[in-house]
């Protein structure tokens, strides 16, 4: 027994079989299948579903639903016309107020700049030798739950992960970092209605 | 005039049919990649169209991508709930058949391939959480971007934890004198 499908065969004679535990509620398989609840939550689901025919075709029908849904749906909205219209006018007024204040109308005038601050870790600053314990930073993100840190190899192989609402964490002690070694960290922060920004890669090396 | 019927459809009627048209050739083709029944995507289907059509014709006076989205996932769950609520009706004859297993093969054979299918979840079932999750889902055929959707995973986290899970695997089943071990993916 050599190469994937092999096992793939193997295993998917007893798959399905031996489901020894209740089925789940069917919400809890609609939520693994929109990748909500936590981690432990969607696991423990996944768990089951992948031993049980029955829910494993419950969390596919759930998919397809999703997906065909998303794929299938319309770009635009069907909007009453009188709604439509009050939106353009809502549009075009935002549009001239926002042109209003960005165009410099004048030499010396005030031009709107800004925005809110790129996401990054800020420590350990970038290519930056490190002593162990090694803390890690980042700039909050408006409206984030969760933010999930992974730390990669200097081949760029996962090492470790976790998870914090925090803006800051030290590398676990149970991780072990090489001395000398270069490492690379980023941040995940996860947002409502399973919008997800990260942030670029920071490099370290351990002293 | 009955839901589904395609004479004398209004603008919007006509987009609304034409939505459910394209749901249905998407959710049929992942249905059909999973493994699913026509039937059972009929059945949802049908309920979609209920819905959409009734949400038209009361209260809701837009129907936008979230909105189907949701309309969809309900739907679905109402299926889900009518099945088990009747789990004594008949299974689709392509669930309730056992795992295709080759007919020529000989008792022994059987027994061997049984044995060995055994061995196999077993060394499966003694993996570590994360890993074993991604074992599970990747050797009953699914895609690595579906581990990750599923589990919110990077698609690096997800490659990872299945390839040390496909490891430890083989580790597992080497100690137990099957097969060289080769690494495949």
């Amino acid at each position: 027994m050599t190469t994937d499908q092999e096992l793939r065969d193997a295993y998917q004679l007893v798959a399905g079989r031996s489901a020894a535990v209740p089925c789940p509620a069917p919400e809890r398989i609609a939520a693994l299948a929109a990748g909500e609840g936590s981690e432990t939550e969607r696991l423990a689901t996944l768990e089951h579903a992948m031993q049980c025919a029955m829910c494993r075709k419950e969390l596919d029908l759930l998919r397809a639903a999703a997906q065909g849904a998303e794929e299938a749906a319309p770009a635009r909205t069907f909007l009453p016309r009188w709604a439509a219209l009050a939106a353009s006018v809502l549009i075009a007024l935002g549009v001239g107020a926002l042109a209003w204040r960005v165009i410099p109308r004048a030499p010396g005038a005030d031009v709107l700049r800004g925005g809110a601050p790129t996401f990054a870790i800020v420590q350990p600053a970038a290519d930056a030798r490190v002593t162990p314990p090694v803390a890690l930073r980042w700039r909050s993100v408006p409206g984030a739950t969760s933010y999930t840190v992974e730390l990669l190899s200097g081949a760029g192989g996962l090492v470790s992960s976790w998870t914090t609402s925090d803006t800051s964490a030290a590398v676990p002690d149970s991780v072990h970092l090489d001395s000398g070694a270069t490492y690379g960290a980023w941040v995940r922060a996860e947002l409502p209605n399973r919008v997800e920004i990260s942030s670029p890669v920071e490099r370290f090396t351990v002293r | 005039m009955s839901p589904s019927s395609s004479r004398s459809l209004d603008p919007e009627s006509a987009e609304l049919e034409a939505l459910v048209a394209r749901f249905t050739q998407f959710a049929s083709r992942i249905g059909r990649d999973r493994g699913l029944a026509p039937s059972e995507l009929d059945e949802l289907v049908q309920e979609l169209r209920v819905r959409l059509w009734q949400a038209r014709n009361g209260h809701f006076n837009n129907v936008s991508a979230g909105y189907v989205r949701r309309t969809a996932i309900s739907a679905a769950l109402d299926v889900i709930r009518r099945r088990r609520t009747d789990r004594n009706v008949a299974l689709p004859a392509e669930e309730s058949a056992p795992h295709p297993i080759a007919t020529n093969a000989r008792p022994d054979e059987l027994f061997e391939r049984q044995d060995l299918a055994a061995r196999v979840a077993r060394a499966v079932d003694g993996l570590a959480a994360p890993r074993r999750a991604a074992v599970r889902m990747y050797l009953q055929g699914y895609p690595r971007e579906e581990i990750a959707a599923l589990l919110r995973w990077s698609e690096a986290k997800t490659r990872n934890l299945l390839y040390r899970g496909l490891a430890d695997l083989r580790a597992v089943l080497r100690a137990e004198g099957i097969g060289p071990g080769e690494a495949a993916t």
